[in-house]
């Protein structure tokens, strides 16, 4: 074999070699990223116009921007940030932890009956969300959780287990049981073998479904509306209580609804913009798959 | 303590009762209610906070969140003071916009317990799609006196009565206290009007189609009624009482004693086959009018389904943006639009008369029978099932006796009329002087029906759906003429199990 | 495995450490066994109690008549019986045939393309920022995008005028209130269809195919598209399996878009086993009847996961 295959050697037959073609693909990305663009538009530019404007024609550009719909969803909705963002971040921090356990019990850990187990977590993915609602919410009424945080929070933890385990446990399975093995001549254990080794390397899967669960604990409004009301809403509820009950039309609310979605992806997109450097590195030893 | 103890036994009656398919209502304490002090007020020994979802009449209080651009009300915080001057111990919390009255979530904190003690909901969902267990029974209450009203005998004498039959579940059963009245009519952009040439309001069902045509030739779009939302549920009690005509409006009213059409009057008048196609074919012969009606609305507006995204399309926006001459909708909905400062002047006028537009129809003016008793002021105290702090002792008493307190002719004139929207019902409440002429509509008789859509939710939304598929011509009047009677019969069924009737009694 | 050893594990060990195999091999399975218990307990806890337990409760409600608040009736299978004998039941399952048939296609080969265009860009910079630039829109809440389409779809919105500017008028109709093209118009419903999630997945997994492989189907002359099919496709095969369980769940699953757009309509052209699950339960009441289709569909939908995961075993 020729250097030209050794790994980590970059030459210019390997340059070639990917065919890599750079304008057409640019061009391509360009026109579908923008029409993916199009709901933030909408949201953005209908979070500055009024509900008559927005019914005329919905597309149509601000021309005169009502800042002042954002000065209103911020008084508004200011107060949920700090008690969401606890709820959200133990919440993601501790699905991230007892997922990458359980999956790497199942990717390495011999016991009996394991695929059964594992089905028993999977399985969980099928069941449509409703039809544990309320099971569910006399559970926390019954357990004295209505009204708090927790009341929130372990019901997400649990929630979170199904896909965090699928996809942890592939990720883990793929890594070169080489690495494992070096670990185990120097005597380690399982724990040793999880902390050292398993969990840096699929760290990037890691972030990727932590930055899904931040976006979908951070909208979720069923559950929250029915757990934390009034002063302990999270955000996404007390976006919700924009709109005036019924009989007493408000027809600028949807808009100022807009604008306060808009500050409350503000968080998010910072966050996803930081992690995105993190998976970078080390994607290719963490592949996931079934 | 016995107090809880008979509370316990009576819920766990209660869901015995439930059991059996009963359909009487549970609650603690049946109307005996506390003795009274020296001042002829009610002894109340509980101490805490009533929680109270007041909806659109809901007092801009420090801590109570508003849906931005709301109003800012005083009226309801007045009250709840005098209330807090007279106990001391008991504070009045009402809840923000924040809480939702969606009938969902409202059922499913019902079941945890975790509902609000008063709050308002619509009593035709209260009363249909709610189960049974979930509002305490005010109907004994109502029987005995209302020691906050001075010299009153009986509560209810101060209760309009037709808003009462038409809000109640059965005629021992009285969930709802319902105190005000909301309009209906066409309101239309004077602008637009002048511009298409239209110099009169329609006064008959023919005119109304010609402006139609007028509106649509200039380029307009004439009308916008969501089909689905309003279409069945409003225009069957405009032409259903119309074709059956004034005697046999009367004659349905009569099967129950009380002044109003009940849901029961309508599952006698349907066992009868006045409101069966199959027997009357009055019944649907509306239905081809309707429709011509409808190909003259936006089409956008017919099509919205029963749960639509916020931020559809809806007729009062279109009205501010100038995109239609004419909306048929509630008198909240003027302040609406002249809120939105669009500068469009509106005129309104009544649904015009029927009479000679078909065969069937007659001279009766039942332009009134979409209003009713479906405004703000409609509201319920939870039962300790569905709301565990109720099982307090003397906390039910609390809560019926501030629902007393707020229930005399001046606070309910002085609510209302704060809001401007709807009209007082409570004897000898005078509405805003922009209402002024809708005041009568709420004393006279009322004959709305829905021909059995008031039987169950699933009779409701199956009959409003296949409304909306033949207004938008997705199905013939053959399937309707098969399908009517079909949704109809089950939702009596259905109705029967839970509120049996004796038909033998009904002549 | 139990009772042996790998070669590769005695052939490094130092001598001095060596230890009889069996009594060996036993204890390590009971300490393996032990340290499953450990790591999985956070999870199998939290599931057990806020996800099993509450799902349980739905299921045995499947069995009864429940209004959601008053005790339940029991009335044993009955509620399965009617489901089958209802034709709005049997119409649901069609759609959801269809609606599967083609949404999953949908929801996972646009994404692929991306991820392809993007793995195939010549500097590692702007592969970063176009992966930035797909993901973002995580963020945008659902809703948005429906009431978007609600209006791209409406009698005078944008897609008829449109077909009225290039004379194609015949074609324009009210896309969502026509009985034949509703569930069509759902199914494509979120244009040009591509997911951030499965992008990343996809591209995770482009990623890890090793160099070797690609040059060594360069120096045999392979050009692009030939590559594409027969070096990335199959190497890929995992990520297509996981993202087609995912996605044959999500569209099953998809309550929001039929909900809100039609509510089922026109008659019962969009509706879904889950919608009809949840109108029954939650609109009409009827909860036991909603949670025994709930019953019916998990089932299914299990037997096709498994289905899927056994048939197209990834050999690594």
């Amino acid at each position: 074999m020729s250097a030209a295959t050794l790994p980590g050697r970059r030459s210019a037959t390997a340059g070639r070699a990917l065919r890599k073609w750079s304008l057409p693909g640019h061009f391509v990305l360009a026109i579908i990223a923008v029409l993916t663009y199009v709901p933030a538009y909408f949201m953005i530019d209908n979070a500055l116009r009024s509900g008559p404007a927005m019914q005329a024609s919905p597309f149509a550009l601000a021309t005169e921007p009502k800042w002042h719909n954002f000065s209103l969803a911020w008084q508004a909705s200011s107060f949920a940030y700090p008690g969401t963002i606890f709820i959200v971040v133990v919440s993601v921090v501790g699905i991230a932890i007892t997922t990458l356990a359980s999956a790497y019990a199942f990717a390495r850990l011999r016991f009996r009956e394991k695929e059964i187990w594992f089905y028993t977590v999977f399985g969980l993915l099928l069941i449509p969300g409703f039809i544990t609602l309320i099971p569910l919410y006399v559970q926390m009424s019954d357990m004295g959780l209505i009204g708090t945080r927790w009341g929130l929070i372990l019901p997400y933890l649990a929630g979170g287990q199904a896909l965090g385990v699928v996809v942890l446990r592939s990720a883990i399975e793929a890594i070169p049981e080489e690495l494992f093995e070096a670990a185990k001549i120097d005597g380690a254990g399982h724990a040793w073998m999880f902390f050292s080794v398993a969990v840096p390397l699929s760290m990037p899967l890691v972030i990727a479904l932590a930055l899904l669960n931040v976006v979908g604990l951070w909208g979720d409004y069923v559950l929250p509306s029915l757990i934390l009301q009034g002063d302990s809403s999270t955000v996404s509820v007390a976006i919700t209580s924009f709109t005036p009950p019924p009989m007493t039309p408000n027809l600028d609310s949807y808009n100022v609804q807009l604008a306060a979605f808009s500050i409350a992806s503000v968080p998010i997109a910072v966050l996803v913009l930081v992690m995105m450097k993190y998976f970078v590195s080390g994607l290719s030893q963490s592949a996931v798959k079934l | 303590m016995m107090r809880r103890r008979q509370f316990m036994a009576a819920t766990m009656a209660a869901g015995a009762a439930a059991l059996a398919g009963c359909s009487k209502s549970s609650s603690g304490g049946a109307g005996n209610g506390p003795s009274l002090r020296s001042d002829g007020n009610p002894d109340l020994t509980w101490k805490g906070t009533i929680t109270m979802g007041a909806q659109a009449y809901t007092p801009a209080l420090p801590g109570v969140k508003l849906a931005p651009g709301t109003a800012k009300l005083q009226e309801f915080g007045k009250v709840a003071d005098a209330f807090t001057a007279l106990y001391p111990d008991i504070k009045i919390k009402f809840l923000g916009s924040d809480y939702t009255y969606e009938t969902t979530t409202m059922k499913t904190q019902a079941t945890g317990g975790q509902l609000p003690d008063v709050w308002w909901q619509q009593h035709s969902e209260v009363n249909t799609s709610f189960p049974a267990g979930v509002c305490t029974n005010l109907a004994p209450y109502m029987e005995k006196p209302n020691p906050f009203i001075k010299g009153n005998t009986r509560w209810r004498d101060v209760l309009n009565a037709q808003s009462y039959t038409q809000s109640y579940a059965d005629a021992d059963t009285q969930y709802c206290n319902n105190g005000d009245f909301v309009g209906t009519a066409f309101f239309y952009n004077k602008k637009i009007f002048a511009s298409a040439g239209i110099s009169d309001v329609p006064k008959t069902w023919d005119e109304l189609i010609a402006v139609c045509q007028k509106l649509k030739a200039a380029g307009t779009t004439p009308c916008a009624i969501p089909a689905y939302t309003y279409g069945f549920g409003w225009l069957a009690r405009i032409f259903l009482a119309n074709f059956l005509g004034e005697d046999t409006c009367k004659k349905i009213d009569a099967y129950s004693k009380d002044p109003g059409i009940s849901t029961t009057d309508v599952a006698v008048a349907y066992k009868k086959g006045l409101l069966d196609p199959r027997q009357n074919p009055a019944v649907l012969a509306w239905w081809p009018m309707a429709k011509e009606l409808f190909s003259y609305c936006d089409p956008q507006i017919n099509q919205l389904p029963a749960n639509p995204p916020v931020g559809s399309p809806n007729p009062e926006a279109m009205m501010a943006a100038g995109k239609v001459g004419m909306i048929y909708d509630g008198t909240w909905a003027p302040t609406a639009v002249a809120a939105n400062g669009g500068g469009i002047e509106i005129g309104s006028f009544p649904w015009p008369s029927l009479a000679g537009s078909n065969q069937y129809a007659t001279s009766f003016d039942t332009a009134n029978a979409v209003s009713g008793p479906n405004a703000a002021w409609q509201y319920f105290i939870s039962s300790p099932r569905s709301d565990t702090s109720l099982r307090e002792n003397g906390k039910l008493d609390a809560v019926v006796a501030w629902m007393q307190f707020f229930s005399t002719p001046e606070r309910n004139t002085a609510i209302c009329n704060e809001y401007g929207s709807f009209l007082p019902t409570y004897s000898g409440a005078e509405p805003t002087k922009d209402l002024k002429e809708l005041a009568s509509l709420a004393a006279e008789p009322i004959y709305a029906m829905n021909g059995g859509a008031e039987f169950t939710t699933e009779a409701n939304d199956q009959i409003s759906k296949l409304f909306q598929a033949y207004v938008l011509g997705q199905v013939s009047m053959d399937d309707v003429t098969t399908k009517y009677p079909q949704i109809m019969d089950k939702g009596l069924q259905d109705y029967l199990q839970v509120h049996p009737i004796d038909f033998s009694k009904y002549s | 495995m139990a009772g042996s050893t790998t070669v590769v594990a005695t052939e490094r060990r130092p001598a001095a450490t060596v230890r009889p195999q069996r009594r060996r091999s036993v204890r390590r399975l009971v300490l393996e066994r032990l340290a499953a218990v450990a790591f999985l307990l956070p999870t199998l806890a939290l599931i057990g109690v806020f996800s099993y337990y509450p799902a349980v409760r739905a299921g045995v409600t499947a069995f009864t008549r429940w209004d959601g608040f008053n005790p339940p009736v029991w009335v044993g299978v009955q509620n399965f019986t009617q489901a089958f004998g209802d034709p709005d039941f049997l119409r649901s399952a069609v759609n959801v045939a269809i609606w599967t048939l083609f949404g999953v296609p949908l929801a996972m080969v646009p994404s692929f393309v991306v991820a392809e265009l993007i793995f195939r860009l010549r500097s590692d910079r702007a592969q970063f920022v176009w992966r930035a630039v797909f993901v973002a829109p995580l963020i945008i809440p659902p809703v948005v995008s429906i009431l978007i389409w609600q209006f791209l779809y409406g009698p005078n919105g944008p897609i008829n005028t449109v077909l009225h500017s290039v004379g194609l008028g015949e074609l324009a109709r009210s896309w969502i209130a026509d009985p034949k093209f509703a569930l069509w118009a759902l199914i494509f419903l979120g244009f040009p269809w591509v997911s951030s999630f499965n992008v990343l997945i996809f591209y995770s997994g482009l990623k890890a195919i090793p160099r070797e492989v690609i040059e060594a189907s360069a120096l045999e002359g392979a050009g692009r598209f030939r590559q594409l099919v027969h070096i990335e496709l199959p190497l890929i095969a995992g990520q297509w399996k996981l993202l087609l369980v995912l996605s044959i769940i999500g569209v099953t699953q998809n309550l929001t878009v039929p909900l809100l757009l039609t509510n089922g309509g026109p008659g019962n052209a969009t509706l879904t086993p889950v919608l009809y699950m949840y109108q029954r339960a939650i609109d009409y009441g009827q909860y036991g009847f909603g949670m025994a289709v709930g019953t019916l569909l998990f089932v299914v939908v299990l037997a096709l996961s498994i289905i899927n995961m056994r048939v197209l075993r990834t050999r690594s």
